[in-house]
């Protein structure tokens, strides 16, 4: 009997210990969240004159994936575009891997509204390239895969996504030897026919959040 | 000065009237007697047929039998009898339940079930495994077989040729019923198919079938002949699909042309069913209550059929428009060439179109679906007696040569043909991407599994990362049926495979 109350103490304290920690983790994603606050917003709902993406709608796991690839250099390195070289050196300001992760669970948590549609193309056709070639990796209705290292698209500011795509097809993303998935994508963002295919994805990823 | 405008308005309406009322009005019936004999038909399959044979011969082959039997009872295993046949065996399965995946590499294998006072060998999958039959040998036989709860395929063909499919029962297995791919010269007949997502029969990128007196019905494409030449499909009951049957080819494979197709005296009735088949397949484009639909397949002769009651309509004719504008293949026709449609029963169709179709029938002020609908306005059609159907888009539609197909009895060749693998150009790599991969996996275009395009770009230069996943593969997409193990097939195959899917390029 004296072994039993043992034992649940011991796992009363292990799982408030596991509590506090998770509180830990989210006070010290907000207190690092505030070098982003300035470009991402204080919602992680981005902000095109600055280039800046809405965050919010990402899984963790990709943030922490993203974040890691500036501060190796995998992102944001000399042949990038200008956004990413200005990314990268704000991710070195992160102290280690730990507040990658925990910066990362705060964004996750945050919410903030969709921004309005800018790029215009036809949805119905965008639909049809999307179920075609992106859906396999990225999921039914843009929600993402992280079986397949594949973010949420759905959500993202239409601006950016088309503005990675090209990235992707010029080169300035996904070149870098080692990174891995972003060589997976640069493969595929070059097969879309041309960059009115890409408007098409765009609008037709951007048309599944209207409702939130 | 109102009344002038009242009165010479009436008469502009009555006079737009008549002459809308006169250019609606239909060509008038011609009443032809026929003053001589019309040609014989010709085809470039039915030529190589008729080379071969020199008499006549109708699916008078078996598969080759060494004498060899052996006896599978209830409760052992018809795999381990594989295992022991040397090739021209018979294996007889008694009646029972196999709870089994068999896998038929040996030439010249019958695999035949004994029906006693009609109880089947039963092949039950339980809803867990992938395939009842798969054979790769060349020369096959099988029959008397029910096939029920499997999630893949009941009896696939994987690049065996010479094949015998027959008399099988096969209720609910996934994807396929019967579905021999790259085949050369193969009979699939009298079977009973119901309750697949896909094709109940799917002829892929074969030569030389006949597809002839099956019933098939509740699927989602009844008989589906696909990048395949020289197929006849006859004397088929064909009910409650979505689609009937059709004859097309999909965008990304490797083998690009359809062709040479005959449908002739066959049952395509009521194929109304709701469409079940996967979110975003290609199949899922069919229109319910589709009778029959040649999708860029050429040369396909369409004769003495009774097309009925089928709500979207009795035919159609289309381009790659159908798949989708983002599938093509830069190797591929869009569009069907040369159709022929001789006399046919076509009453009924057309009373409920599907929102797709009633969408194309809006554009021409039309409300009810026609008995035949061409898309793509081809100009090199010929119809017999159009003046008995229902028709859009046949205007440039000539006068057929020829009343009926009778000088080919068969497309299938009397003689065995020589093994796939002793093709010019063909290496174990490729031919188990043709004779397995592609039957899921299209280029760049999505149909079972994802587009090769997307698994080249997530393995690149890791082939060994594709054959390790192949045999044993665990489910990554929510959207996506999960892959069947190909453990079957040898680590060697398996990596020569995915190198040459990784090098493919179109």
């Amino acid at each position: 009997m004296k072994r039993l109350q043992k034992t649940l103490a011991a796992a009363f304290l292990t799982l408030s210990s596991t509590v506090v920690f998770a509180l830990d983790d989210a006070d010290a994603g907000k207190a690092h969240y505030a070098t982003c606050v300035a470009c991402h917003g204080e919602n992680g709902q981005g902000n095109r004159a600055l280039n800046a993406p809405r965050l919010s709608h990402l899984q963790a796991v990709y943030v922490t994936a993203q974040l890691q690839k500036f501060r190796s250099g995998m992102r944001g390195g000399a042949n990038d575009t200008d956004a990413a070289r200005q990314m990268a050196p704000m991710a070195v300001t992160l102290p280690d891997d730990e507040a990658l992760t925990d910066v990362a669970a705060y964004i996750a948590s945050l919410e903030s509204p969709v921004s309005a549609a800018i790029v215009e193309g036809d949805v119905t056709l965008g639909a049809d390239y999307y179920n075609q070639l992106c859906g396999a990796c990225h999921g039914a209705g843009g929600v993402g895969n992280p079986a397949l290292n594949s973010p949420r698209l759905a959500g993202s500011d239409d601006w950016y996504l088309e503005a990675q795509v090209l990235a992707f097809r010029a080169g300035q993303r996904g070149a870098h030897p080692e990174d891995k998935t972003g060589r997976q994508m640069r493969a595929m963002a070059a097969i879309l026919p041309d960059e009115q295919a890409i408007k098409d994805v765009v609008a037709y990823l951007h048309s599944l959040t209207q409702q939130d | 000065m109102n009344k002038i405008v009242a009165v010479v308005g009436a008469l502009a309406l009555l006079g737009g009237g008549y002459y809308l009322g006169n250019a609606n009005q239909p060509e008038p019936t011609v009443i032809k007697v026929p003053t001589a004999p019309k040609a014989e038909f010709t085809s470039s399959g039915a030529d190589e047929v008729s080379a071969a044979s020199g008499k006549v011969s109708v699916r008078a082959w078996e598969t080759p039998t060494s004498g060899e039997v052996i006896i599978v009872k209830d409760g052992e295993s018809i795999q381990d009898a594989v295992k022991a046949a040397q090739p021209g065996a018979v294996i007889k399965v008694m009646p029972g339940t196999y709870k089994e995946t068999v896998y038929v590499d040996k030439d010249n294998i019958t695999l035949s079930g004994v029906i006693e006072r009609g109880a089947y060998p039963v092949m039950d999958g339980e809803g867990v495994r992938n395939d009842a039959v798969l054979y790769s040998g060349n020369g096959f036989t099988v029959e008397n077989l029910y096939i029920t709860k499997y999630k893949g395929n009941a009896i696939m063909g994987q690049a065996g040729n010479n094949y015998i499919i027959r008399n099988n029962i096969i209720v609910d297995t996934g994807v396929y019923g019967i579905f021999p791919q790259l085949g050369k010269n193969g009979i699939v007949a009298h079977n009973v198919i119901s309750g697949i997502e896909d094709a109940a029969i799917y002829v892929g990128m074969s030569d030389n079938v006949d597809v002839v007196y099956n019933q098939v019905f509740d699927s989602v494409a009844g008989i589906e002949i696909e990048n395949s030449r020289s197929a006849l499909v006859e004397g088929n009951f064909v009910y409650n699909n979505t689609g009937g049957i059709l004859a097309f080819i999909t965008p990304g494979l490797p083998i690009k042309t359809c062709s040479d197709v005959i449908i002739r005296n066959n049952f395509v009735v009521d194929n109304n069913h709701e469409n079940f088949a996967i979110p975003g397949s290609l199949v899922s484009n069919i229109p319910q209550g589709t009778g029959m639909l040649i999708m860029a397949c050429d040369d396909v002769v369409v004769e003495q059929n009774i097309i009925t009651g089928n709500e979207s309509m009795g035919m159609l004719f289309t381009d790659f428009s159908l798949a989708g504008n983002a599938a093509t293949d830069p190797d591929a026709d869009p569009r069907p060439n040369r159709p022929k449609i001789l006399n046919n029963i076509m009453r009924d169709n057309g009373k409920n179109p599907a929102p797709m179709v009633r969408a194309v029938l809006a554009t021409q002020m039309l409300t009810r679906g026609p008995d035949v609908i061409d898309t793509v306005g081809m100009d090199d059609g010929c119809i017999l007696n159009p003046e008995r159907y229902r028709t859009f888009g046949l205007e440039k539609y000539g006068d057929c040569e020829f009343e009926n197909t009778k000088t080919v009895l068969t497309y299938t060749l009397p003689e065995p043909v020589p093994p796939r693998v002793n093709e010019t150009n063909m290496d174990k790599g490729k031919l188990a991407y043709y004779g397995v991969c592609a039957g899921c996996h299209a280029y760049g275009s999505r149909m079972i599994g994802p587009p090769t395009q997307i698994i080249q770009a997530l393995y690149m230069d890791n082939p060994e990362g594709i054959a390790a996943y192949a045999a044993a593969p665990v489910r990554k997409r929510d959207d996506y049926p999960e892959m069947p193990p190909q453990g079957h097939l040898d680590d060697e195959t398996r990596l020569a495979a995915a190198k040459f899917m990784l090098g493919l390029t179109r």
